[in-house]
């Protein structure tokens, strides 16, 4: 794990970091990995995941219309609101 | 360095007192807000108090006791709630700069329940950001020191929770717990923590950390006042897919100080194994006093596996969930927004300023564990150990009914200490990560002090649903033991 | 062309439907169109901390209705990912979707091909997510808008194996896939309001080869008829490359409707790693298999089989039989005119032919709900209403033409028959006596007709029904004022 490896990684979780950032975390995360590998001696062949640690079904709710929302209450966390729409910097296509 | 603070009023007290009308509440809040107020700062423990809303609700509980209606288990209780707990209009922050100033049009379960028992909740307690971290140092805001020793840390990540209630601020508080957050700072606290078995409190309302872990639990200076809060918060919640579909429960009439036939078991890295000599002696103390109130302790190998593989299987799963729930945090809809020259960058400027240390760390493992090529390797054989780590309790549980041991195998660390070193940090939970990958309700109650009068916490876990019983022989426990309580004075001497 | 130059296109197609619930997928939010901006939100679909998903059932229900309507296997348990990307209008950072265990696994539909013989079009799943909301660019501005109202309706995503060799097919394949959908009550599959979206995968390979060569995608898609032109150009595009030795490349493409052209959508990111992984807020769920037996008997029945029906059972000329089971309304309302008939008199010489009721829906209903801008159940002619009509043109009192004035004016007032019938004075003359007397008097003054008709002339007999409609202002019964006509001119000489 390189600097450059943790700027890739970096770039997918979308956060901007200084080198000196990218240097000291990529010792770290090397270290951290190293440690999280040994895993490996463990024999999980054939070993059902468990995405949960318990294991319920899963339940739907009646597709009935909940009690509306005031959307002003929502839209008063940001300041970017511009006729009713939520502004956000340009998307580049 | 502590000295013996004030007996803490439990909440039955309360209630009853208030019920009976000797007791008013909008007094006992003032009273609370007034404490909170000149000992506060020297801990840190509360990032947020709103005086207003609370002595108002006081008042309006106070009017309908008036009027008659006394009902609530919680009536007149001042509650303190993390600050990763939503409670509506309340600033909600998580510890972190990328929700200042977020206020959640919405309610917690948890935090609804507590208010229809006629709770009152006085402010929102400091946490690592985002639950990230086992000393509350990760916060973005404030530090919280341990009222036992103020060089020390709390615990994390409820350290906030957990100070205010060992410096006797509020009676109960709200914590949450992903791989220990509510067991570890309890026991460097001396109070008593719990966290309920997976899916019987309702995630609606948690900010999340890592969905299959995460608990809402509480903390208090008794068992009994623990075992009241989690059943209000306790039972089903249709707004959680993964909430139990199970009645509310009643912990607190079922608990007994008899342990005749309970089979306790112990496992070595639990005990025998700690570094830490002084913990040992107190978790070897409290078998014996287990012992001696009927139970039968009983040595079990089927967990062999914990220390060594514990620390990285939570992590993967922890943190790789995280990573994706942390994706919502990028200024545009909520929170401050860093603009950069388009889209992109305002992402990548808003979030790498925003976050702080731990919380980049862990989103760059968790996107690594689960990025192409590496998925099958570190997340995919997380969870796989993660089904071995459940078989593992379910054999121990066929042979005992709960395991003991110790709830950390450190004391209270110095502000400072383990900061640097993230690995260092991330062992502090190995003995709380294993319950919580398994989803077992496991609490800490205090054990006693060490030689330099730090307080130790004793770890009861049971299988799942056996919340009851859980908390049934940590009274039993604390009974025998009479560490009830272990409040911190922090009043100034006169 | 293809062929002719030496190749055959390989076509998969990729549609995401809305499905037709009343709620969003994992939030009680209203599934609606054409709200106000960020009107239809809540504290879920914009990604809120604190809050989780909750799995609408209609939509599950729907979907397994998709997947029975398509002929696909059901999956006994099924399960939610989440497919991790940035975005402004995917309020979570991620959606949640399905990857390896969709609610529809393989199944099928059938089309023709382009020499008319049925081929069956594989189809490879079809699978539950959130959509997201929308994001608006203003032109010439530094910033976007977004609307979060349709973050988190549900959608089906259908992806067909790559089995279309060509952009007709490919249209066929979509108007078929609509029509199936539609019928199965799942979604309107509406491209123009949304609720229809088509992303196509294109590759071209030599002409018998078995190979798959790289493909292109190709978004932007609005229109059944843009999807035809755009594969028809990219097809062309690679063609072009490869006859002059160069490569395609994997890219995705973006079609531009005035331009008539695909450009390649260069994005700074390298291709996205989603970083799937089973959501950890939705656990498993198991499908109840009495649930898929409970909706495949009340699936609606499916286009194909309706078409059979009016051209086998019915007897419906094979036009008439397509029109009528293009439209689930219409269909349903054929078959509830029929079925109102045959209850109302079997085997009577009342009854309609069940032509005639397709014929008058056909014409003049389909009409009136063209002008109207609706279907023919909502026009506001009810069948009885429709039968009561064909009825008074079996028994004589209204003319074909007088007929379609009644309906229009039916759909128009709503009043009932016999007054509409009044009010108009459309009532035809039926009356043997009365009519009689006129043919006589036109049959007396149209002596030349009368003497060509006499000659063999056939023509004659027109323009003498037209004279006896002239003088009746159009309300004789024209054939009865035929018959009468004939039975006078062929009558012995002296009657």
């Amino acid at each position: 794990m390189d600097p450059s490896a943790i700027e890739q990684i970096a770039r997918l979780a979308r956060l901007d970091l200084e080198e000196s950032a990218k240097v000291r975390l990529a010792s770290q995360l090397s270290a951290i990995l190293e440690h999280f590998r040994s895993l490996e001696k463990l024999d999980t062949e054939g070993v059902e995941p468990s995405v949960s640690a318990v294991d319920v079904a899963g339940r739907c709710r009646p597709d009935e219309p909940a009690p509306p929302l005031d959307p002003a209450e929502l839209m008063a966390n940001t300041r970017f609101e511009q006729d009713r729409f939520l502004r956000v910097p340009r998307v580049i296509e | 360095m502590s000295k013996a603070a004030p007996e803490a009023r439990s909440v039955a007290s309360i209630r009853d007192d208030v019920a009976e009308g000797r007791l008013k509440i909008v007094d006992l809040i003032e009273e609370t807000l007034a404490r909170i107020e000149r000992l506060d700062g020297q801990l840190g423990a509360f990032l947020w108090n709103d005086r207003d809303r609370a002595l108002e609700r006081a008042r309006d509980l106070d009017r309908r006791v008036k009027a008659g209606d006394a009902s609530g288990t919680l009536l007149g209780v001042p509650v303190a709630v993390k600050d990763n707990i939503c409670v509506s209009r309340s600033p909600c922050t998580a510890g972190s700069r990328i929700l200042k100033d977020y206020h959640p049009p919405h309610d917690a379960h948890a935090v609804e329940r507590l208010q229809a028992e006629g709770a009152v909740i006085v402010g929102k307690t400091n946490c690592d950001e985002f639950a990230m971290g086992s000393s509350t140092e990760n916060s973005a805001y404030q530090v919280t020191r341990n009222p036992h020793d103020l060089t020390r840390v709390p615990g994390g990540s409820s350290g906030g929770s957990t100070a205010a209630v060992a410096a006797g601020l509020v009676p109960v508080s709200l914590g949450s717990d992903t791989g220990g957050s509510i067991r570890q700072p309890a026991a460097l606290c001396g109070v008593v923590g719990f966290r309920p078995t997976y899916g019987t409190v309702s995630r609606y309302g948690l900010v999340a950390f890592a969905s299959s872990l995460d608990q809402i639990g509480p903390i208090g200076t008794s068992v009994r006042d623990v075992a009241l809060v989690a059943s209000a918060i306790s039972g089903y919640d249709r707004r959680d897919s993964t909430s139990l579909p199970i009645e509310a429960r009643d912990y607190a009439s079922s608990l007994t100080s008899n342990l005749e036939g309970v089979r306790i078991g112990i496992h070595r890295d639990y005990y025998e194994s700690l570094e830490d000599e002084q913990i040992r002696v107190r978790v070897k103390l409290a078998i014996q006093e287990l012992r001696e109130a009927g139970a039968r302790i009983i040595r079990i190998d089927d967990l062999d596996l914990l220390s060594r593989f514990a620390i990285p299987t939570y992590y993967l799963v922890a943190n790789s969930e995280a990573s994706s729930n942390l994706s919502r945090f990028d200024g545009l809809r909520y929170g401050p927004r860093i603009e950069g020259d388009d889209l992109l960058g305002t992402y990548r400027g808003t979030r790498g300023l925003l976050f702080g240390d731990e919380a980049i760390r862990r989103i760059l493992l968790g996107t690594f564990a689960l990025s192409s090529g590496y998925y099958d390797a570190y997340y995919k054989k997380a969870l796989q150990v993660r089904r071995l780590f459940r078989e593992a309790y379910g054999a121990a549980f066929e042979k005992v009914d709960l395991i003991i041991g110790a709830t950390s195998p450190v004391s209270a660390f110095r502000l400072g200490q383990k900061i640097d070193d993230p690995l260092t940090m991330y062992q502090c939970d190995v003995l709380t990560v294993p319950a919580s990958l398994a989803g077992l309700p496991a609490v800490s109650v205090p054990c006693g002090f060490t030689d330099e009068r730090l307080p130790t916490g004793l770890q009861i876990i049971g299988p799942p649903l056996s919340d009851a019983a859980v908390l049934s022989c940590a009274f039993a426990y604390e009974r025998r033991s009479g560490f009830k309580g272990l409040l911190a004075n922090l009043e100034p001497a006169s | 062309m293809t062929a002719a130059a030496g190749f055959e296109a390989v076509i998969g197609l990729e549609v995401h439907v809305q499905l037709k619930t009343m709620t969003k997928l994992f939030c009680g939010c209203r599934n609606q169109y054409g709200a106000e901006p960020n009107e239809h939100i809540c504290a879920v679909c914009t990604g809120q901390p604190g809050v989780l998903p909750v799995l609408n059932e209609r939509a599950l229900r729907l979907a397994i209705q998709a997947g029975v309507a398509l002929e696909c296997e059901i999956a006994p348990r099924t399960k939610f990912d989440r497919k991790n990307y940035f975005y402004p209008d995917l309020p979570k950072g991620y959606q949640i979707s399905q990857f390896d265990r969709p609610i529809n696994g393989p199944g099928g539909l059938s089309i023709e091909d382009d020499l008319g013989r049925p081929r069956r079009i594989g189809i490879l799943r079809a699978h539950l997510e959130e959509d997201a909301g929308k994001t608006m660019h203003p032109e010439g501005q530094p910033y976007s808008l977004v609307d979060f109202n349709r973050a988190g309706i549900p959608l089906l995503e259908i992806v067909s194996e790559p089995e279309l060799h060509s952009p007709a097919e490919a249209h066929r394949y979509l108007t078929a896939l609509k029509r199936i959908l539609r019928f199965a009550r799942v979604s309107d599959c509406d491209m123009e309001q949304g609720s229809l979206r088509c992303d196509a995968n294109i590759s071209i390979r030599p002409v018998g080869s078995k190979e798959l060569f790289t493909r292109t995608e190709i978004k932007n898609l609005n229109s059944f008829r843009n999807v035809e032109r755009a594969l028809h150009h990219e097809i062309e595009r690679q063609i072009d490359i490869v006859s002059k030795g160069g490569a395609v490349v994997q890219e995705t493409r973006k079609w531009f409707e005035a331009e008539e052209r695909t450009d390649s959508m260069r994005s700074k990111e390298e291709s996205h790693d989603y970083r799937y992984f089973p959501d950890p807020d939705l656990p498993e769920f198991v499908i109840d298999p009495e649930l898929v037996a409970e909706i495949k008997a009340d699936l609606p029945e499916l286009p194909a089989r309706r078409l059979e029906r009016y051209a086998r059972q019915l007897g419906l000329p094979a036009e008439l039989a397509v029109l009528l089971s293009s439209e689930p309304e219409l269909s349903d309302y054929f078959d509830q005119c029929v079925a109102l008939d045959s209850t109302d008199s079997t085997d009577s010489p009342d009854s309609t032919e069940p032509a005639q009721i397709g014929n008058y829906i056909a014409g003049s209903l389909l009409q009136i709900a063209h002008q109207k801008e609706t279907t023919v159940d909502q026009i506001g002619v009810p069948p009885a209403g429709l039968l009561g009509v064909l009825q008074r043109v079996h028994d004589g009192t209204l003319s074909h033409q007088a007929a379609r004035k009644v309906l229009t004016a039916l759909a128009a007032t709503g009043h009932p028959l016999d007054r509409i019938v009044k009010d108009l004075g459309l009532a035809q003359i039926s009356d043997r006596e009365a009519l009689l007397a006129i043919v006589d008097t036109v049959l007396s003054t149209s002596d030349q007709a009368v003497t060509e008709f006499r000659e063999g002339k056939q023509a004659a007999l027109n323009s003498l029904i037209g004279g006896v409609m002239k003088a009746t202002k159009g309300k004789a019964n024209p054939n009865l004022v035929r018959e009468l006509l004939l039975e006078r001119l062929n009558a012995p000489p002296g009657h």
